[in-house]
């Protein structure tokens, strides 16, 4: 069973601002973070939704040990698992760049610390959270036993960071010499991320292949649909033997990422993202390239819940008569913690409703490859900036406008009245497995 | 059903066991195993209330799987809420001053 912990930026930052100030007399602090978890056959997700900072008042001197705390902390964070049935991890810094290492005093600690809060909520893992000043590392509880290994540990924002203890196949280096302006570690972090692309059509095809120049090798690729003659229009890949062949779309897509690196490994979903969650949750990024707001409804809560950054592209023609028609699209990236596409106003109740009223089949759009390409190509950009944090500068939250007529892709003018609000429709109470409130 | 009632205790009063959650801003009341009206298939099943706006009805119910019964209801909507598949079929019930147990008969009436 694997074991990942997903923790938003925002988070490790309130943490790192608490855990540096001085204490009157302890050499260090210490914190809680707070979690829930989402469960699927093969993983564990611990999803951090809260920290919380240690009162001056409950250390206790102790110079045998950077920091402890008192006996009444300890049962305030008891009580507060139990009620809500949570899971913990206790939070300390080691104040160095690079990965840091639990000491034997930490071990020895922790080994002590965490059993209780098994014992109150014994269907979460608990644990201890470690930070460096640019890394986090983390060992786990459940039910009480010996630690068990975190596979890997995210930060989740911008840039999205991971520690991970798997094994990474390398992308030969050569290949990548013109993109080296990306970051020394940016060949290994491409080639590590696990991304899933929801709908490898007209839109999606774009993003696969340009994701498999770029060097991105663990793409799952979620799609039921066949190549159909109308695909060929703006398929990429996509040939007419395809056709023919009766092929479906994820195997074009796998075939055009193994066309550009025999070392890729593709997965193919050919079903319903929603029959394959499993599948799904277990990646770091969604790129939606679906049709229709009802599903983009459905993969944001998704990706929300789970603490997923989602990327989104849509194309749309509109033609009022005696006018040419008018072909615009957007490129989003909803992170958790940011405003939502409800917030940003692609997913109203109108825009909903006008779809339902179709019986909910978003039905044929008009798609063209010249526009997906362009859409492809942002979200691209938009996905290797996140992983590499290139630029030190994507925007958050960020919604593109993209006018085919004009040729022009602006930050969209409603971004100018949301930019500082706290979405009010993705808590971070509701992160993990649903709860059910008796009444 | 006095119109007095307390609208959470009418509907565990009505439906037993009923639960509360929330999703992307919405709050939603799951009823395990509710008694379907007489001659549907299965005879029970959970169903999901929405009581505000969604997909452009002023409020909705979820079924667990579709129903089958004597009417003919139009199955128009397979959706994802809280992590569970969920099926409904297009029937608009326009009061929007019901109370949440008001709101679930008036949508089990698409059934007979």
């Amino acid at each position: 069973m694997k074991l990942e912990m997903r923790i938003p930026v925002s988070i490790l930052r309130q943490a790192r601002d608490d855990l540096v100030r001085q204490h009157p007399f302890a050499f260090e602090r210490v914190g809680f973070i707070f979690a829930r978890h989402a469960s699927s056959s093969g993983q564990v997700l611990i999803l951090a939704n809260r920290y919380e900072a240690v009162p001056d008042e409950d250390y206790v001197p102790d110079e045998s040990v950077g920091a402890r705390i008192g006996a009444a902390i300890i049962r305030r964070m008891l009580q507060t698992v139990l009620n809500r049935q949570e899971g913990i991890f206790h939070v300390h810094m080691h104040d160095h760049p690079g990965t840091p290492g639990f000491g034997l005093v930490d071990k020895r600690e922790l080994a002590q610390l965490i059993p209780p809060f098994c014992a109150v909520a014994s269907k979460e893992h608990h644990g201890a959270v470690l930070l460096s000043r640019d890394r986090v590392i983390c060992r786990a509880w459940s039910q009480g036993a010996a630690p068990i290994g975190v596979t890997r540990v995210s930060s989740v924002g911008y840039p999205l960071e991971t520690c991970c203890q798997e094994t990474i196949s390398m992308n030969p280096a050569e290949r990548f010499s013109r993109q080296s302006f990306l970051g020394a570690e940016s060949t290994q972090r491409i080639a590590s991320a696990q991304l899933a692309i929801v709908g490898v059509g007209g839109g999606g095809s774009h993003v696969v292949q340009q994701l498999g120049h770029v060097g991105f090798t663990n793409l799952r690729l979620f799609d039921a649909q066949r190549v159909e003659d109308s695909n060929l229009n703006r398929l990429v890949g996509a040939t007419e033997e395809d056709v023919t062949a009766n092929r479906l779309k994820v195997d074009v897509a796998a075939r055009l990422l193994l066309g550009l690196n025999r070392e890729a490994q593709p997965q193919k979903i050919p079903s319903r993202w929603q029959e394959a969650a499993d599948a799904l949750r277990e990646c770091e990024i969604v790129i939606g390239c679906v049709d229709g707001f009802s599903e983009r409804n459905e993969l944001e809560a998704f990706a929300r819940r789970h603490l997923m950054p989602y990327v989104d592209i849509g194309l749309d023609v509109h033609q009022v008569e005696g006018e040419p028609p008018q072909m615009a699209g957007q490129v989003v990236l909803s992170m958790p913690g940011y405003p939502c596409m409800k917030c940003m106003g692609i997913l109203s109740e109108a825009n909903l409703a006008r779809e339902m009223a179709r019986y909910g089949v978003a039905g044929p759009r008009p798609q063209v490859v010249w526009a997906n390409g362009v859409l492809g190509s942002l979200a691209v950009g938009v996905v290797v900036d996140l992983v590499t944090g290139w630029s030190s500068n994507l925007p958050l939250p960020l919604y593109l406008s993209f006018d085919a007529n004009q040729g022009t892709v602006v930050p969209h003018v409603r971004l100018r009245f949301i930019r500082d609000r706290v979405c009010p429709h993705y808590s971070p109470e509701n992160v993990g497995a649903p709860r059910f409130t008796p009444l | 059903m006095r119109d007095s009632m307390d609208p959470i205790e009418e509907l565990k009063k009505l439906f037993g066991i009923v639960l509360r959650s929330e999703e992307s801003g919405k709050t939603y009341f799951l009823i395990p195993q509710l008694a379907m009206p007489d001659g549907c298939t299965p005879a029970r099943t959970d169903v999901l209330l929405c009581p505000s706006e969604r997909d452009g009805y002023p409020s909705r119910l979820f079924f667990a799987e579709r129903v089958a019964c004597k009417g003919t209801p139009n199955w128009t909507t397979v959706v994802r809420i809280l992590e569970r598949t969920w099926h409904a079929f297009s029937w608009r019930v326009p009061q929007t001053d019901l109370r949440p147990a008001q709101l679930v008969l008036a949508h089990l009436k698409g059934l007979r």
